[in-house]
């Protein structure tokens, strides 16, 4: 099966043509609709037995982690072999199951969603495409192929942006989420060309392999490819300072929203980092500089969650700080928790953009969370799956999300950094933004589903009350909110509670590193041990400042298990916190809140306006970007660059008029001309 | 001197005489008539190069079916006015394009001389086989054969293309010469103007 | 046949006067059938050319007939050219009375 993993790729490819080019002649929405379920659900299969294919070969061989499948040879130019292949490893494997497992649930979902709109079958298309170029991402085994799908899912997620595109607002929409995204592909680019003049190759596994004799821990070269990388990251995972796209991106159909811009290719950038850990593990400072920036995005995108409108906006953002989460956890070298959050993340967010896309389809493309309010008894599995989903997210116990989020809050606190200051600034701002977290999707909740009916009045009259969706939107709903509560317990469970170490343990030999094998490699699977790599107990907890030498980590009592479960107990009772605040708030006193952002009035502004890092990109570099290119078209266009084509035409009617005379019309003169020619020759060619 | 040298010359004299009375005939008929003339005697020469099928191509294709082309073409459309001999409408074509002409014919046969070949006039140049050997040696003279072999094996390709092109040619000839003012929609309408040297204005719009 | 080869260098002088003929023809002619046919002399110059060619480089070690072949496809594509170029005449007689290449110089510059 390993051998044929080429066909999860090849199945939504099929489908693509067959929608893509048929799709006017078919013209039965059913048919569309079915072809486009059957390519995700068979790549999806495909999926499960890779999976199961992998894990069998995987404990009875042994001879390494990584399967390569060349398909053929791509680019073969001097010393740049470049083979167009794909590569099974468990970090591949988990991206590759939920990738086609959530985008099959959403497939499904989107034939109701879409039912009523004229581009079925482009939508299906489009959602087939970003599905091949996605699982070329996560399947390549080289930076190029990475780079195709990377390109790809670009592509996508910019044509389904604007998938309505006849609204000028939405396919600017698209084009912003490009040109942005151009930005990061940029660095991405640098970052491989780096590579390759580093390693001579761009295969991963050759890489994995002489990453620990290319690159010289801690000097330049790692530091710059990964922060190119990086740069890359950010740009497709929307983290400061290239987030901007994200929110606008909701102006796509709600599917994708929950496809594309929150379960999975807002993930490639997480996906990238960990699948490159060997260059990041290299630099300390670069993996500093992620987690910083990781963290600062969490906290941004969810102080400015706190006070959006719009059902989906609040959504986008709380998406860019949960991303910045995952790459504090990438940051920290947790790469694992990383991909343990993006999966979890997956099945909540996915759940929460379908609900709330269930929700804006009830209300009749009402997408504003002021003009709704007691939908719960109108919509009840929307709001018991989004409701779900919500808990999830805010982290608590049993959810999935609290398993990843804790997880990383913690991974946060045993950091051990040269940069003493950091772990404890950047677990006191991840736990705060946690406690944000719930606030916002508390207020979100019960806003959408609890509290009074703030319908508007043309809604009221036109369709008297929201209806619940169709089965083809309930049933993935569902399916994702059972995910997103038993998804955590299933894959990770602390060693206090039991100590399941699945995932970790899955994904262990494609993200080892310094972090697993400071902390983790002395825990046998059922025995939880003490990590000896860990400071001397005397160093108390929050000592970070003065912790000495180049480990601080801020904690480092002797009884981990003990400190593990205040601390869980802690992001627990924030969240708990939050949500009830947030219930107290909008459910109960919900006048309260405009007296508030009165009294607040410049921080409500500032985080309703997104911090205005739309406007500082305008003053900052959209206006003197478009008065350095009015200059060029002013100045070099029209000077030097029309000078040379008009010159040259000039100098070419010019030539003409001259030797206009000779045409005169008459063949016995072309003949005589011709004859002339023929002498000359002959006279170069004999008299030498 | 063998009788093919002697025949070389004898059909040698006849081409070039040919020639110049194709060129200087006032009657494009007779012009015409020449022209078989010369090129029965080049097909003639044809035979002494050990080319006989390349004669019977010659005097069939040539002196035979495209010469009665131009024969009909002559005789179906000549006019009277159209018998005209060497009148240079151009001013010094005729001194320019008579130099020229002298000088190519120079440095044609300067070429050929320096070229090695010239300066062996009257002797052998290469001794042992020869075309006309080897063909006669086979089935005899006028074998057509060994073209036959070589037309079809090394040279297939452009030979089946030149049959397309043949094709092609027919059809062009048929749509460029029909009538098109008989089948009422000519191509070029009737209210242009017929371009011509202005000095012929008025006897083409009389 | 030893004096074959005599022949050969003697047809290719042949060859270059009479080419020279089609050129003078088609200098200092009117008539578009006579320059025409001048074209056709210059063409069984060339003809002429590469017979003789052939038979001179004829040898036990290159046992080759391109030279005729050659002629062979060039009768052939004259062949064509007639067709084509003499519809073109046709054409032109029967839009004018007078026919001389003179006249015909619509594509003066």
């Amino acid at each position: 099966m390993l051998d044929l993993v080429w066909l999860a790729i090849a199945f939504p490819l099929i489908g693509v043509l067959i929608n893509g080019l048929f799709g006017r002649v078919i013209r039965s929405k059913l048919i569309s609709g079915i072809i486009g379920c059957t390519a995700l659900g068979l790549s999806f299969a495909v999926a499960v037995l890779t999976w199961l294919d992998y894990t069998y070969q995987f404990w009875t061989t042994r001879d390494g982690p990584y399967y390569e499948v060349v398909l053929w040879p791509w680019m073969y130019i001097g010393n740049l072999k470049i083979d167009a292949g794909l590569l099974v490893d468990p970090l591949s494997i988990v991206m590759f199951l939920f990738v086609t497992g959530v985008s099959f649930l959403i497939h499904i979902y989107s034939t109701g969603y879409m039912a009523h709109d004229e581009g079925y079958s482009r939508f299906f298309t489009y959602l087939n495409l970003f599905v091949a170029m996605m699982l070329i991402l996560v399947l390549g085994n080289n930076g190029a192929v990475m780079f195709v799908g990377w390109e790809g899912v670009g592509l996508c997620s910019y044509l389904l942006i604007g998938f309505w595109y006849k609204d000028m607002y939405n396919a600017n929409c698209g084009m912003k989420a490009f040109v942005v995204n151009r930005i990061g592909d940029f660095g991405v680019l640098l970052g491989l060309f780096m590579l390759f003049t580093y390693f001579g190759s761009l295969n991963f596994t050759t890489i994995f392999k002489e990453a620990g004799s290319v690159l010289e821990p801690g000097s330049w070269i790692p530091l710059a490819i990964a922060l190119f990388l990086f740069l890359g990251a950010t740009g497709k995972s929307a983290q400061f300072p290239l987030h901007i796209w994200l929110p606008d991106a909701m102006a796509g159909p709600t599917p994708v929203s929950a496809l594309i811009h929150a379960a999975t290719m807002v993930t490639a950038g997480v996906y990238m980092v960990a699948r490159l850990n060997p260059i990041f593990n290299a630099s300390p400072t670069a993996g500093f500089v992620v987690a910083l920036v990781g963290c600062f995005t969490a906290f941004m995108a969810a102080t400015v969650a706190m006070t959006q409108n719009d059902i989906k906006k609040v959504l986008a953002y709380s998406t860019v700080s949960q991303l910045g989460y995952m790459f504090l956890a990438c940051g920290v070298g947790a790469y694992w928790v990383a991909i343990f959050h993006v999966v979890t993340h997956a099945f909540f967010k996915a759940c929460l953009f379908l609900g709330s896309g269930s929700v804006i389809h009830g209300m009749h493309e009402e997408q504003d969370t002021r003009y709704m309010g007691a939908l719960a008894k109108f919509m009840p599995w929307t709001y018991f799956t989004f409701l779900a989903s919500t808990i999830a997210i805010a982290g608590i116990i049993p959810f999935a999300g609290f398993f990843s989020k804790d997880e990383i809050l913690w991974q946060v606190a045993i950091w051990q950094t040269r940069f003493g200051w950091a772990p404890t600034m950047l677990w006191i701002v991840a736990a705060l933004t946690a406690l944000m977290t719930a606030f916002y999707m508390g207020r979100v909740t019960w806003k959408t589903f609890q509290g009074q009916q703030r319908w508007t009045p043309e809604f009221v009259e036109k369709h008297k009350h929201p209806h619940e969706s169709g089965a083809a939107m309930v049933m993935p709903l569902v399916v994702l909110s059972a995910l997103a509560v038993v998804a955590g317990f299933l894959l990770f469970t602390p060693p206090w509670l039991g100590n399941n170490t699945t995932l970790k343990d899955f994904l262990a030999p494609s993200t080892a590193n310094a972090q697993y094998v400071k902390t983790h490699a002395a825990a046998e699977p059922g025995q939880h041990q003490p990590e000896h790599e860990l400071p001397a107990p005397g160093a108390e907890a929050a000592s970070a400042g003065h912790a000495g030498e180049h480990h601080a980590a801020f904690i480092s009592l002797g009884n981990v298990t003990a400190t593990e479960i205040a601390f869980a107990a802690f992001s627990v009772l924030l969240a708990l916190i939050g949500l009830l605040v947030s219930r107290q708030i909008f459910v109960n006193q919900p006048k309260a809140t405009e007296a508030w952002k009165k009294h607040w009035a410049p921080a409500y502004q500032f985080s309703l306006n997104k911090w205005f890092f739309d406007e500082l990109y305008h003053r900052v570099i959209v206006v003197p970007g478009t008065a350095v290119a009015y200059a060029c078209w002013r100045f070099f266009d029209l000077r030097i660059v029309d000078g040379i084509v008009n010159g040259t035409a000039w100098i070419v009617g010019v030539t003409g008029h001259l030797v206009r005379p000779l045409q005169t019309g008459f063949v016995r003169n072309y003949a005589l001309y011709l004859l002339l020619g023929v002498v000359i020759l002959l006279i170069f060619n004999l008299v030498k | 001197m063998s009788i093919e040298l002697i025949g070389w010359w004898l059909m040698a004299a006849i081409a070039v005489v040919s020639a110049i009375g194709m060129l200087s005939a006032r009657n494009p008929v007779h012009s015409v008539l020449w022209l078989v003339v010369n090129f029965t005697s080049l097909a003639v020469i044809y035979l002494i190069h050990s080319a006989p099928v390349l004669f019977a191509i010659q005097l069939i294709v040539y002196a035979g079916a495209i010469m009665v082309l131009f024969l009909f073409v002559v005789m179906f459309f000549m006019s009277p006015q159209a018998r005209q001999w060497l009148r240079p409408a151009l001013k010094g074509q005729l001194v320019l394009g008579g130099i020229l002409v002298v000088a190519f014919l120079l440095l044609i046969i300067w070429g050929v001389g320096a070229s090695g070949m010239g300066i062996v006039f009257n002797t052998p140049l290469i001794e042992g086989a020869s075309l006309a050997t080897d063909l006669t040696a086979g089935a005899g003279m006028g074998d057509p054969r060994p073209l036959g072999w070589w037309l079809f094996s090394n040279h297939v390709l452009p030979f089946e293309l030149t049959s397309l092109l043949l094709l092609i040619a027919m059809i062009g000839a048929l749509m460029v010469a029909r009538d098109l003012k008989s089948e009422g929609r000519a191509i070029v309408p009737e209210t242009a103007p017929v371009v011509s040297d202005e000095d012929d204005e008025q006897e083409v719009l009389a | 046949m030893s004096d074959m080869s005599v022949v050969v260098s003697n047809s290719l002088f042949l060859s270059a006067v009479l080419f020279t003929i089609g050129v003078l023809g088609v200098m200092i002619r009117r008539h578009p059938v006579i320059i025409f046919m001048c074209i056709e002399l210059m063409l069984n110059a060339a003809n002429l050319a590469l017979v003789a060619f052939n038979d001179y480089h004829y040898s036990k070690a290159w046992p080759a007939l391109d030279g005729q072949v050659y002629a062979f496809m060039v009768i052939a594509i004259a062949a064509a050219e007639v067709a084509v170029g003499l519809a073109i005449i046709v054409a032109l007689f029967k839009r004018r009375e007078r026919v001389d290449v003179d006249e015909i110089n619509l594509l003066r510059g």
